[in-house]
């Protein structure tokens, strides 16, 4: 618990400077099958409010939706912020979370692996915006029967690093949940984290994990009070970092993965100034990301690892 | 019993024990044929799944596997597509069946059965068996088996099959972190198993057994049709006409006339003979009455 609060303080800092090639919109996917057409409507229509562009499924197939789902992650990586809404059958398998395309028709169990897409696709896609994202799904009622092993989500899955929280509701909440969204939708600031909260609070909902930094689906139309915030926190992580010795591969790794796309860029950046880093400044942790990390911790004399300690990850961002 | 009687029936125990012995002889030797045939199509099915995965690995995995942290799509995965591509050919060949089996699949419906299993075993023993070929029964037949090993040649397939630590996170999300991880470079990891059925083999052996004695049948007719008809033309009507005079003359009746088979043969000189001889009687007939 103390490791995540301080992953949280350590991300809402490093969300603050991120200004790096950030754009300012806010991109949604919205999925739907045959049932859940009308829901998905009016979900798009309040994302329409809240000036989302919306990339709109309807009734795809696996392949179909497979190619979306990548142009939706391109777009993401280009947007401030996203949100996705499914709407179709989502069955656990050993558990994980599938998502069944309009047409997947299952004889056993492992044909998931090939006629549907995991759950946390979509999770780790909305992860791609600078600031982040979320996925909110409605069950869909599944028409022809399941194989053996196979139900109906009932929770949402556990929290995977790196992918975005995940809202799962039945579609029996999905009134309540449209609700909160259509009242948010009328102010003049939507934080995606307290939207999901609140929607979490329907019953029949279940949330994955609590949205790690702000995201903002509306912004303020000031962003200066923003700077005040990164320049506040890092004080407190100051008071975090004499336990960098003690740290462990994983949980640097965790902390790596909890960060939003638009603090990595920071961190491509600052390393790109020092010199260590040639490539594109995107938000990617590729080989030569890590090339240039190991690198610039060689120039501090530390150990190269490739991966950031907390210490060095708050010098860089800086 | 007349002649003919007797000479068709030897021709026909004859016939009967040719064919007997051309259909056992064919029998055996059609069979070996029809197995290397089917084996030689199990070796075309081989041949295209490995283009197949080739071509998967060369050309396609390249190209889509940039997003593996975000969406892992298993088009990328050589065995899927050596298997969907498989699926289907197997609409236009549903006699023959595809598997790429492991021990520790990804996948958990490549999961290799006791005796794919045991088949695998024998490659990991044995790095120089290429192949083994087996006839398998089960409840449906019995099968014509050919196991080629899957060996893990190349640093690049254990990017998703070492750890799950170092695998793609959208591969985890989709397959887990339970299977198809801790393969080793040079192991041995499963077998791709191409069966057909026998009765193939059955049905080509009867195939062409079937065309083998309807052909060796017809020729035996022609041969019985011909011989008969010449055995009336050339023997029987002649030595029945010739009995015939002979019948009148031993009775003493001299007016029938002479009957003489034209040509040289020896039924002709018979017959040459005879009417020396019975002029030869009538002669000494009329000397006795004179």
């Amino acid at each position: 618990m103390l490791a995540r609060v301080i992953l949280l303080i350590c991300g809402f800092c490093l969300w603050g400077l991120s200004a790096v090639a950030q754009s300012d919109r806010v991109v949604a996917l919205v999925v739907a099958g045959d049932d859940g057409m009308n829901r998905a409507d009016a979900f798009q229509a309040q994302l329409q409010t809240m000036g989302a562009e919306t990339l709109r499924a309807q009734s795809a197939n696996s392949t179909q939706l497979r190619s979306l789902l990548k142009r939706f992650a391109r777009e993401a990586a280009d947007s401030r912020a996203t949100l996705v809404y499914i709407d179709l059958p989502i069955v656990t398998f050993e558990g994980r979370a599938f998502v069944l395309p309009t047409g997947s028709d299952l004889t056993k169990a492992t044909d998931l692996f090939t006629r549907s897409i995991p759950l946390q696709a979509f999770a780790r896609s909305s992860a791609q915006a600078a600031q982040g994202g979320s996925v909110v799904a409605t069950v869909a009622a599944i028409r022809d029967g399941l194989p053996a092993d196979l139900s109906l989500a009932t929770a949402a899955p556990q929290p995977a690093a790196g992918s975005s929280p995940i809202l799962l509701a039945t579609p029996d909440a999905f009134g309540p949940v449209l609700d909160v969204l259509a009242t948010a939708a009328t102010l003049d600031t939507v934080e995606l984290g307290a939207l999901l909260n609140a929607m979490d609070r329907v019953d029949g909902t279940t949330l994955s994990d609590v949205q790690p930094r702000p995201v903002f689906l509306k912004q303020p139309a000031v962003t200066e009070g923003n700077a005040e915030v990164a320049a506040v926190t890092p004080v407190l992580t100051e008071d975090a970092s004499p336990s960098d010795g003690t740290q462990s591969r994983e949980e640097l790794e965790a902390l790596e993965q909890s960060l939003s796309r638009s603090a990595k860029r920071s961190v491509q950046q600052n390393l790109r100034t020092r010199g260590h880093y040639r490539g594109l400044v995107d938000g990617r942790f590729g080989p030569q990301t890590r090339a240039a990390i190991s690198a610039y911790q060689d120039s501090r004399s530390e150990e190269p690892t490739g991966i950031l300690t907390r210490r060095q990850l708050l010098d860089l961002s800086t | 019993m007349g002649l003919r009687f007797k000479y068709n029936l030897v021709l026909l125990l004859a016939c009967l024990l040719g064919l007997a012995g051309a259909a056992g002889i064919s029998y055996t030797i059609v069979q070996r044929f029809a197995i290397e045939e089917i084996k030689h199509s199990i070796n075309i099915v081989h041949a295209n799944a490995n283009a197949v995965r080739f071509h998967t690995v060369q050309s396609v995995t390249p190209l889509l596997s940039e997003d593996n942290d975000i969406l892992f799509l298993p088009e990328t995965v050589a065995s899927f597509a050596a298997q969907s591509v498989f699926a289907h050919m197997q609409k236009d060949f549903p006699e023959y069946s595809y598997k790429e089996a492991a021990l520790n699949p990804t996948n958990p419906a490549d999961l290799a059965n006791p005796l794919e299993a045991s088949m695998i075993e024998d490659f990991r023993a044995d790095a120089s068996l290429t192949e083994i070929s087996t006839v398998v029964e089960n409840e449906n037949g019995s099968f014509l088996t050919m196991a080629y090993p899957i060996t893990i040649t190349q640093e690049g397939c254990l990017r998703c099959h070492s750890t799950p630590e170092a695998a793609p996170p959208a591969m985890v999300d989709l397959y887990g972190s339970d299977n198809g991880f801790g393969w080793e470079l040079g192991e041995t990891v499963g077998a791709q198993i191409i069966s057909a059925p026998m009765s193939l083999v059955q049905q080509r052996t009867w195939e062409t057994g079937v065309v083998l004695i309807a052909g060796l049948s017809t020729v035996f007719l022609f041969v019985f049709a011909m011989t008969n008809l010449m055995l009336g033309r050339i023997v029987l009507k002649p030595v029945r006409q010739m009995s015939q005079v002979a019948e009148q003359v031993s009775m003493g009746d001299f007016s029938v006339p002479e009957y003489q088979k034209p040509g040289n043969d020896e039924i002709s000189s018979l017959t040459t003979s005879f009417n020396r001889m019975r002029r030869s009687l009538e002669q000494a007939m009329r000397m006795i009455d004179d």
